[in-house]
């Protein structure tokens, strides 16, 4: 019976040996290692002039650190698993009945939290709005200001200003340290709108990890002829992470 | 001593066995983990679909990856499941066992995969796509493999992962590396807008006689409810603008502006007059004027009728024709009336000859007139333009301008002649 146990206890311990491991990611330009764990406990903000490290103590944290010679990602809450989460906060943007003499602005939210190796993009593959007979509002293929009295669809992931103090800069929780998301290149200008159609709305720098909230800001012009009807546009949003 | 003596043995024995229990079980263990490293994990692995709708069917599945291992890929499982690692549970709704290779890059060998229901370590399911091909060709590096007909998983703002595994052989049996790739499915988001309905419409009179001076910004600029082609003569045919006897060098206008995406109709119908016979026509009001128009001698110009023709001076007749689309107040889109490059299509009765030159006909007109004319008397609704056969139908305050015509013969009765008209523009949107 003893035996029996012994043998029990050894399974367990390896078992609990084999389970324990965390996978976070180190890199440097001479090193890296894919899979290591931090035990209980961390500091926030430990460095000297050739290290810095972020950890966290008890589940409360996942953090980067990174100087000249190391960087690190570290945590209880490092995943240990390729992790994706995208949630669109916003079901209906009613940009109401669009007029020649000014500018119709709406916006909507949506948040993505992912531990990747090399970041996420965020692309929208939807036509621009259109009626049921396939009349397109135009959009704005080249990045440009609102122009009232041209037909014009566009938007971006800005605090803008112009033509209305609407939409919010990409919110990265806790901050920046933590998660890098941002808008990508044609949607990152304030007050400047765009829309193509596959275009990658937004992105992370290098990986993509955190918690980041992007609003989209809307913009739609006509002019004194554009066609009557109700456009409408079911934004498809596709998230690509590379792990 | 003698117990020691004795239990030494017995002790010996259990620790051996402890030992040999401990070797054996490190042993499993790292046999264990070496078995997992035999499968090298897949880099800068993704996975792109073509929609992020929940349930959208037909969508492509472009998986990207790089093959840390060099060697035969001859199969391939992908298995969809809510975690990316530990027990797999399908998505719900999700089916990527449909569909066919859609596109590729990076691969060595020409040889396309196919679906099928698996065998060895993959058994096809909704969840799992089993998908061979025969080819002893060594593929290494970054590789990019797109299957269509994929059915998105149903629960919105979701996350999916896809476990990718592939083999050396074409049974799924010997595997070489694996890796997983992750995307979502959100919440649909709606934009809406609406469009009103626009048609601005208006009839009046102009000094403007050419296509391309503007008779107004739009149609709050137009005025004037008549025009006046001056005093007739046998010897000519007076075509507005007049201004010599009494004409006021007007011509008449009818703008539009509309978003109707199927197009206006203008039509006109003549004001049936008080009096007796030729209502319609330019004519002394209250005037009892013969049934056949052929007679000359009534208080009524004889309408030229519904079908165009010239006018000859002397020879009574009375019509009307649009000289040009002016495109002077076009702002939306590029007009000019002398390429043809205008949405409001005049109709053949009153396009004058048909060409986009601007008419010559002005003033009194001797002999016979350049261009036709046309009017019905009978207050039949007549059509004189229309953008519904035009490739563009949406109109941008394009004017017609009308010119009126008539000459009298020498029994034609003195007096004040006038015809009236309604202008009608019918958008359907």
């Amino acid at each position: 019976m003893k035996r029996v146990m012994l043998c029990l206890a050894l399974i367990i311990a390896l078992s609990i040996v084999a389970g324990s491991h965390v996978f976070a990611q180190y890199v440097s330009p001479s090193y890296k290692a894919e899979e290591t764990f931090f035990g209980s406990g961390g500091e926030l903000d430990a460095s000297s002039s050739n290290y810095k490290a972020q950890s966290s103590v008890g589940a409360l944290g996942v953090g980067y650190g990174s100087s000249s010679n190391y960087q690190a990602y570290s945590g209880f809450l490092t995943p240990n698993e390729p992790f994706l989460e995208m949630t669109v906060n916003t079901s209906l943007v009613d940009l109401g009945v669009l007029d020649s003499t000014a500018t119709n602005t709406g916006s909507a939210n949506f948040t993505v939290r992912a531990y990747t190796n090399s970041g996420y993009t965020v692309a929208t593959v939807s036509a621009p709005p259109q009626t049921s007979t396939g009349v397109t509002l135009t959009p704005m293929t080249s990045q440009g200001a609102s122009a009232v009295g041209t037909e014009q669809f566009g938007i971006n992931l800005r605090a803008n200003t112009s033509p209305a103090t609407f939409g919010a800069d990409p919110t990265l929780q806790p901050d920046s340290t933590f998660a890098d998301g941002q808008a990508a290149t044609g949607y990152s200008t304030v007050n400047q709108y765009k829309y193509n159609q596959g275009d990658v709305i937004a992105q992370t720098n290098t990986s993509g990890w955190g918690q980041t909230t992007y609003t989209i800001s809307y913009i739609a012009n006509i002019k004194s002829i554009t066609r009557a009807g109700a456009y409408s546009m079911v934004q498809d949003l596709v998230v690509v992470p590379t792990y | 001593m003698y117990k020691l003596s004795t239990h030494t043995p017995i002790q010996l024995r259990r620790s051996l066995f402890i030992i040999q229990a401990v070797v054996l079980l490190i042993a499993i263990y790292f046999m264990a983990v070496l078995n997992q490293a035999n499968a090298a994990q897949i880099t800068s692995r993704s996975v792109t679909i073509s929609s992020g709708v929940p349930s959208a069917t037909s969508v492509t599945y472009t998986y990207g990856f790089t093959l840390p291992t060099a060697g035969n890929v001859q199969s391939i499982q992908f298995q969809a499941c809510t975690t990316a690692v530990g027990t797999c549970t399908g998505p719900t709704g999700q089916n990527i066992n449909l569909g066919t290779e859609a596109s590729r890059s990076g691969w060595s060998s020409a040889t396309t995969f196919t679906k099928s229901a698996g065998g060895g370590s993959c058994t096809a399911a909704n969840n799992v796509l089993c998908i061979s091909r025969s080819a002893a060709v060594s593929e290494s590096g970054a590789k990019t493999l797109g299957w269509n007909t994929q059915t998105n998983p149903s629960t919105a703002n979701s996350s999916f992962f896809v476990r990718i595994t592939t083999y050396s052989d074409t049974g799924w049996t010997t595997s070489v590396d694996t890796g997983t790739v992750a995307s979502a499915v959100v919440q649909t988001l709606t934009v809406n807008a609406a469009v009103a309905e626009v048609l601005n419409f208006c009839v009046g009179s102009t000094t403007v006689d050419d296509a391309t001076t503007s008779v107004g910004a739009d149609c709050s600029t137009v005025a004037g409810t008549s025009l006046n082609i001056g005093t007739l003569d046998t010897g000519s045919t007076n075509v507005s603008p007049v201004n010599t006897n009494g004409g006021d060098n007007k011509n008449g206008v009818a703008m539009i502006r509309t978003n109707a995406a199927s197009g206006a109709v203008v039509s006109y119908d003549s004001i049936q007059q008080a009096g007796s016979n030729q209502l319609g026509t330019l004519r002394i009001s209250g005037a009892s004027c013969n049934a056949s128009s052929a007679i000359l001698t009534d208080q009524c110009i004889r309408a030229i009728g519904t079908s165009q023709a010239t006018i000859t001076a002397g020879t009574e007749n009375f019509g009307m024709t649009v000289g040009a689309i002016n495109c002077g107040s076009v702002s939306s889109y590029t007009c000019t009336f002398s390429s043809g490059a205008y949405n409001l299509a005049r109709d053949t009765a009153y396009d004058g000859n048909g060409t986009n030159t601007y008419t010559t006909d002005s003033g009194p007109v001797g002999g016979t007139t350049n261009q036709g004319y046309a009017w019905d008397d009978g207050g039949t609704s007549r059509t004189i333009a229309s953008s519904a056969s035009s490739t563009t139908k949406v109109i941008d305050d394009e004017a017609m301008i009308l010119k009126f015509a008539a000459t009298p013969s020498i029994t034609t009765p003195f007096g004040l002649y006038a015809a009236q008209a309604d202008f009608i523009a019918v958008p359907t949107y």
